[in-house]
């Protein structure tokens, strides 16, 4: 199957889906669907119908097709047709649909066959139509929006013939019976006419098939008219309706002109009483139509990889300008117009990167909503109350960052979920708190980095508990006092899991060190603060986007290295006498009444040369927080700079230096490579 | 011609298109013949993507000593490894890279000098003597056509990589 169009699919299901989750959430928390909610339902079922059919995917189709039947419905009799206690269920029912697109759509991504048990989910649907058309049956209400619905397709029967005077010669088309997606059929035979006539030669009624569903009953009823300027054309066409496969009779209709007077009437006509048809439900979901239209417009989905290369190529650009401009063959000489230029080229050079760097970034938005769902799944099956408040959701990040914080993300509300708020509403009153737990997502921007924090208001964490349960784990030491900090730590450490049985959630043998492990990989940080029975705030320190990073280049027996400059406390000059020995040759120095071992580059990675004596040489003071931290001697300092991350070749990477902290390269402004450290590596590598 | 490849970098496709003239049949191989501690060694044509001279490699720490580093080939980082070392002789005075592209992986050898193209007939390379088995990663030797006496040994390009 074409790729591409594939991948179009793909990428239309998940935004459908994405937008249907949303609207549901929505009217969930609002308790019943407004007429417009509706209507965007139906819409999205009708697209997900017309291209999972386009794509010949059967089940998908099937399942759209009865549930926008359903709203067909509900949107026809309004949402009193659905009584209060038949409410939730009808929320179920669709989220239950979201998820099965969802995993029908993560096979096809997969290159999985799709499921064919489709029978029960379907029965389910219908079973719930029914409920909905017995109670209809005594409502007064209903029966008056039937009543309006039919007068004007009886006025439109009336008026028959839909003929043209600019297109006299007509196929009236009538589609096999319960074929279903009528109009659908109808615009693939327009396509496949057009490959025997012109597009100009040929119209059609009714002619705004795609926009317009209500066009399907309407070409049951009526028929489908092609319309074309000549008999002749018309005898070209015929082999593409007679091949169609779901045509079940077509007769020739020619329009008359004496009948001139009274076809101007049912023209005029017909679109006055196609409107009220359409009209009392629709202006709604025309609107939303036309502005789906143009936020399609303005987007194009673009595959990564590309936008990699472009990175790399814009880069890379980045660099040999600045080679161009710092040329030694340029010393010494005068070059007034040169420096002009070149200095125009640098800034927009600089905006190119911006540019290409911003069209990486993504908002969080989409990963955030998906937490609703996870609230409302949780709060559910864990009967408590629990409302999220999404903060910050417009906040951009890299793309390849974005899909990695996502399950943190989710572990962590799961966990403030399942621990952190209370057990009972009861508790939470008795403890002065509003009955419902809230827990707020949120996201901004501070320079360099992103942070993302998760608050509950819930019990907050037991020092105690967490003390008791560390040192049955063995990650603690007993007899040894920890501070508060301390005992929140144990909380991310690996095999920590307070939970001590295993819910459907939470602790499913993984815990929050998951968490750091997955935000560490993307170069992030995770903290915890609590406050017993106040609440939880879980912060992730995330940076912008890993390919670009603000870095110190120092130099160190004749090799420059990288190191990140958000790993850098400070930068200092230390005395030979500052240094503490101790009995095993390892040296110390006392910063801010803590002690911090020292590593010597030169030592750690065996260097032929380097600076020995520390008064010639520069101590950075590094780690990512100031209890995690360490300090390295180099032998000089060189200067900050932007770099762009390069991996290193697997032949490189293959000798296991990663876990020594060499982790990546970049290319200097003069071409050469400078080594990129990572600095929790070294301080794991130093442990030992 | 020695002289000349030294000086410039040179796109092995023109070399080669140059000798296809010459060759007529299907079974002979372009080698590219260069000289590493006095020793004369041959790879395949097909594996040699281009010839450096006057390369800056970065040293990286904590590899083995046969890995020089690494360098910046416009924009792509590139592993240089020292025949010499990793033969088990002792470094000397290398002059150029010869960039080979193996496996879709690029990697680059560190050799005295480079000496010619030459197209070989499989049928004459030779295997190695089972005595001299030991020596690593070779598989094969020839005597070189028109130049009396000069036998090479073919690197085993693959053999680079694991």
């Amino acid at each position: 199957m074409n790729n591409d169009m594939m991948e179009a699919y793909l990428y239309e299901m998940n935004t459908q889906l994405e937008q249907l989750e949303e609207i549901v959430l929505a009217a969930e928390n609002a308790g019943s669907f407004s007429q417009e909610d509706v209507n965007e339902i139906f819409r999205i079922m009708h697209t997900v119908k017309g291209s999972s059919a386009m794509m010949e995917f059967n089940s998908l189709m099937t399942v759209s097709h009865n549930i926008e039947d359903l709203f067909f419905l509900i949107r026809d009799k309004g949402m009193d047709v659905v009584s209060e206690e038949l409410k939730p269920e009808l929320f179920d029912l669709i989220f239950k649909s979201i998820d099965f697109f969802r995993g029908e759509v993560g096979k096809l991504e997969n290159n999985e066959p799709l499921s064919d048990s489709t029978a029960g989910f379907l029965e389910t649907i219908s079973s719930f139509s029914k409920k909905i058309s017995v109670q209809e049956g005594g409502a007064p209400a209903a029966n008056d929006a039937q009543e309006e619905e039919s007068a004007p397709q009886e006025t439109v029967s009336g008026n028959c013939e839909y003929g043209s005077p600019d297109f006299p010669n007509a196929l009236q088309i009538f589609f096999d019976e319960g074929s279903g997606m009528e109009n659908l059929r109808a615009m693939m035979l327009v396509n496949a006419v057009k490959d025997f006539v012109e597009e100009s030669q040929f119209d059609y009624y009714p002619g705004d098939l795609k926009l317009n569903p209500d066009t399907g009953p309407f070409i049951v009823e009526h028929g489908f008219y092609l319309r074309f300027r000549s008999d002749g054309e018309r005898e070209k066409a015929l082999p593409a309706v007679r091949d169609s496969g779901s045509v079940r009779s077509y007769q020739k209709a020619d329009y008359t002109a004496p009948a001139k007077a009274e076809k101007k009437d049912a023209v005029a006509d017909a679109p006055a009483a196609r409107q009220p048809a359409a009209t009392n439900d629709q202006p709604a979901a025309a609107q939303g139509n036309t502005k789906q239209a143009h936020g399609k417009e303005s987007l194009i989905s673009v595959n990564l990889s590309k936008l990699d290369h472009l990175m790399a190529v814009v880069s890379e650009i980045v660099i040999t300008e600045s080679m161009v401009t710092a040329s030694p063959d340029l010393k010494g000489l005068k070059l007034d117009k040169f420096t002009q230029s070149a200095r125009q080229l640098r800034s927009l050079t600089d905006e190119l990167q911006d540019v290409s760097m911003s069209l990486r970034m993504v908002p969080v938005s989409g990963t955030f909503q998906k937490m609703r769902r996870i609230v409302r799944d949780m709060c559910k099956k864990l009967n408590k109350e629990a409302t999220l408040t999404l903060k910050g959701e417009d906040t951009e990040i890299d793309k390849t960052i974005v899909d990695s914080i996502s399950d943190p993300i989710m572990h962590i509300i799961r966990n403030s979920m399942d621990h952190g708020i209370e057990e009972t509403a009861a508790e939470r009153v008795s403890a002065g708190k509003n009955p419902t737990g809230s827990i707020l997502l949120s996201a901004w921007h501070t320079g360099s980095e992103v942070i993302i924090e998760v608050t509950d208001d819930g019990q907050g964490v037991d020092d105690n508990a967490v003390l008791n349960k560390a040192l049955r784990q063995g990650l603690a030491q007993p007899g040894v006092e920890y501070s508060h900090k301390e005992i929140l730590n144990f909380l991310l450490m690996p095999g920590f899991s307070t939970n001590s049985e295993v819910t459907e959630f939470s602790g499913r043998g993984v815990g929050m060190d998951v968490v750091k492990s997955n935000v560490e990989s993307v170069g992030g940080t995770v903290s915890i603060t609590s406050e017993q029975g106040k609440g939880m705030t879980v912060t992730l320190k995330i940076p912008l986007t890993m390919a670009i990073m603000d870095g110190m280049e120092v130099s160190a027996g004749g090799s420059v290295f990288t190191v990140p400059i958000n790993n850098i406390q400070q930068i200092f000059r230390m005395s030979e006498k500052d240094i503490i020995h101790d009995s095993t040759r390892g040296e110390m120095l006392k910063i801010m009444d803590n002690f911090y071992s020292v590593v010597r580059a030169r030592d750690f990675f065996q260097l032929e040369r380097g600076v020995d004596v520390i008064d010639e040489g520069i101590m950075l003071w590094v780690g990512p927080s100031m209890e995690n931290s360490f300090c390295i001697f180099v032998d000089e300092l060189i200067g900050e700079q932007q770099v762009v991350v390069k991996p290193l070749p697997n032949y490189i990477n293959n000798f296991g230096i990663k876990s020594y902290g060499i982790v990546g390269c970049t290319i200097l402004g003069d071409g050469n490579i400078s080594i990129i450290l990572d600095i929790p590596s070294i301080m794991a590598a130093t442990k030992i | 011609m020695a002289d000349e490849m030294m000086n410039y970098s040179l796109d092995m496709d023109d070399i080669q298109s140059a000798l296809s003239d010459n060759v007529y049949e299907n079974e002979t191989d372009n080698y590219l013949i260069f000289r590493s501690d006095d020793i004369f060694y041959g790879v395949n044509a097909d594996d040699v993507d281009e010839i450096l001279t006057e390369i800056a490699v970065t040293y990286v720490p904590l590899v083995p000593t046969h890995v020089s580093g690494v360098i910046n080939l416009r924009g792509q980082i590139v592993p240089i490894v020292d025949l010499r070392v990793l033969l088990g002789r002792m470094p000397g005075e290398d002059c150029c890279a010869i960039i080979l592209d193996i496996e879709e992986t690029k990697i680059g050898i560190l050799v005295d000098t480079v000496d010619q193209m030459v197209a070989i007939n499989r049928s004459s390379i030779l295997p190695v003597p089972p005595q001299q088995r030991e020596q690593r990663m070779v598989s094969g030797m020839c005597t070189v056509p028109n130049q009396a006496g000069t036998t090479m040994m073919v690197l085993d390009c693959s053999q680079l990589l694991h």
